[in-house]
């Protein structure tokens, strides 16, 4: 436990300050982008490794799920359920992003960008996630339930950024790392330290929330533990 | 050749069973027709074409009446116990899986081959669909669409029946992870209801064959496999 | 990227300032109500490990009676 907790705050303290060195990237050091958005460019160092940071989290719900089928341990039931819990939280953070971005840029809140529409599929199955869990009361019914949604899930989730590519997307492709598409190397660095910042904060998360996770069960059983 | 006999066995129960009440299909039907009675209204449709969105809105009807069908046959199974006898009864669990999952693509099936003339009456000026070069794609969607459905559906249907909220959960957790499946099949009614001829949309159309028969594929296969663990012991 | 306008900067600050503040709030938001649950929940529990110790002390000191 206290090598968790030591983790714990090594991570919180490296999130933290990978984060304001990403800001002070974003803002100060990096130039100003004249060509194409202008300003609001600036909100694309994060919003790109939150997408990817949310796809982490919800990849670590369909690998637990795997590994609660295969073992039957309940702690990976946990897991999985974190996973959702956090590729939630970096969904909206996500999505308000794009949403404000979208607005600066085309004066509409929301447009029906293939992007943007599978990924409020994937935000709104992960709720459906959620629902499922609270309608199932037997904790090994509800972990062997939400582990197969966890697996075709993502499965879906991955048909659904296919199936929608194939009509022509509006989002822009700010960062193709192949044809350099971050001009200057300030952006790409400050790119990347916003995306370690962003896991640094997923890892933190994970940690701090499974302990939740086992803390409650351990309240549960020594409630137990009294009333009988 | 056994598990193809105990497949039939339990197909052959549900469509019987079908046949002497009719439940499923005539409220499939009926409610498929009342969707359409809302098109009308929501379009002020008194020109009487719809072509333009014939793709999206026979979808709409269909993917619901889909889940009113699914949710129905296994409701049945587990108000008459007849779940439990399965289970106790020496088949493998995926071939209940399997059995399940064709009664239902053959009842969503009838009920589309149904309305989707009702639907052309109704809403389509010009029936370009029935052509032969277009008819045999407009099918093909229908059925590659229509296996995904039934597969991801009978999959939903089983967990959401033994849990409390039921009817409920099928919507929910079926929508998003069929939107995969909604999306070519829009793509590939419309084109074929629009008679269009658009080079782009046709590439599109083949596009979504394609990726409608991945998904199939890859979630039947999936689900055959973890089926077992939602039956429970 | 084609069809993207060029934003000017005073319309442009208040939309970045908006992002980049909304996200934080959800972030160390969450993960504040999460030190906040991590912390009610080791408090119920120290109260109730107490508990369990102390009614079984006093079990046993009544099997020593007995």
């Amino acid at each position: 436990m206290s090598l968790r907790i030591s983790a714990l705050y090594g991570l919180v303290a490296l999130a933290a300050g990978l984060t304001m060195f990403g800001l002070y990237g974003t803002f100060y050091w990096t130039p100003l982008e004249v060509n194409e958005i202008g300003f609001t460019q600036k909100i694309f160092y994060f919003h790109v490794p939150m997408a990817i940071t949310s796809g982490m989290a919800f990849g670590v719900t369909m690998v637990a799920s795997i590994l609660f089928l295969i073992t039957k341990n309940l702690k990976w039931d946990a897991w999985a359920v974190v996973g959702a819990e956090l590729g939630l939280i970096f969904g909206s953070a996500l999505l308000w992003m794009g949403i404000i971005w979208q607005r600066s840029t085309w004066g509409v809140w929301w447009t029906w960008d293939p992007r943007l529409t599978s990924f409020l599929v994937v935000m709104l199955l992960y709720g459906a996630y959620f629902v499922l869990r609270s309608s199932v009361e037997t904790p090994v019914q509800r972990a062997r339930y939400s582990a197969s949604i966890g697996i075709v899930g993502y499965l879906a989730v991955l048909f659904t950024m296919l199936s929608t590519r194939i009509l022509r997307s509006v989002h822009p492709v700010l960062f193709r790392l192949s044809d350099s598409g971050l001009g200057d190397s300030s952006m790409l660095i400050t790119f990347l330290v916003a995306m370690f910042a962003m896991f640094a904060l997923l890892a933190a998360m994970l940690i701090l929330k499974t302990s939740v996770e086992n803390l409650g069960e351990e309240l549960d059983y020594l409630k137990s533990e009294i009333g009988g | 050749m056994k598990p193809l006999r105990q497949l039939w066995v339990i197909l052959k129960k549900d469509i019987i069973m079908e046949m002497r009440t009719k439940e499923m299909i005539v409220s499939m039907l009926m409610f498929v027709m009342l969707t359409m009675i809302i098109f009308n209204y929501a379009f002020r449709a008194d020109r009487n074409d719809l072509t333009p969105f014939g793709g999206g809105l026979l979808w709409l009807a269909f993917i619901y009446t889909a889940f009113l069908g699914m949710n129905r046959s296994f409701v049945h199974e587990k108000d008459q116990g007849c779940l439990e006898g399965l289970l106790l009864s020496p088949v493998d669990r995926s071939i209940i899986y399997v059995a399940k999952m064709v009664g239902n693509l053959i009842f969503l099936t009838a009920v589309e081959l149904l309305a989707v003339p009702i639907f052309t009456m109704f809403f389509i000026s010009y029936p370009y669909y029935l052509h032969l070069d277009k008819l045999g794609i407009f099918l093909l969607g229908l059925g590659l669409s229509n296996f995904g459905i039934a597969a991801v559906g009978t999959f939903v249907a089983t967990m959401a029946v033994n849990t409390q909220r039921r009817d409920l959960l099928l919507p929910i957790l079926g929508l998003p992870l069929l939107m995969p499946v909604v999306a070519p099949a829009v793509m590939i009614s419309g084109t074929m209801l629009s008679g269009s001829t658009s080079k782009h949309e046709l590439e599109l159309v083949g596009e979504s064959l394609k990726i409608l028969a991945a998904y199939d594929i890859i979630f039947f296969v999936v689900i055959a496999m973890i089926y077992d663990f939602i039956l429970g012991e | 990227m084609e069809g993207l306008p060029n934003v000017s900067l005073e319309t442009a600050i208040p939309y970045v300032a908006a992002a980049y503040i909304g996200i934080w709030v959800i972030l160390f938001g969450y993960l504040v109500s999460l030190s906040g649950k991590l912390a009610g929940l080791r408090r119920q529990i120290d109260a109730l490990t107490d508990a369990v110790k102390s009614s079984s002390t006093d079990s046993d000191k009544d099997k020593a009676k007995a």
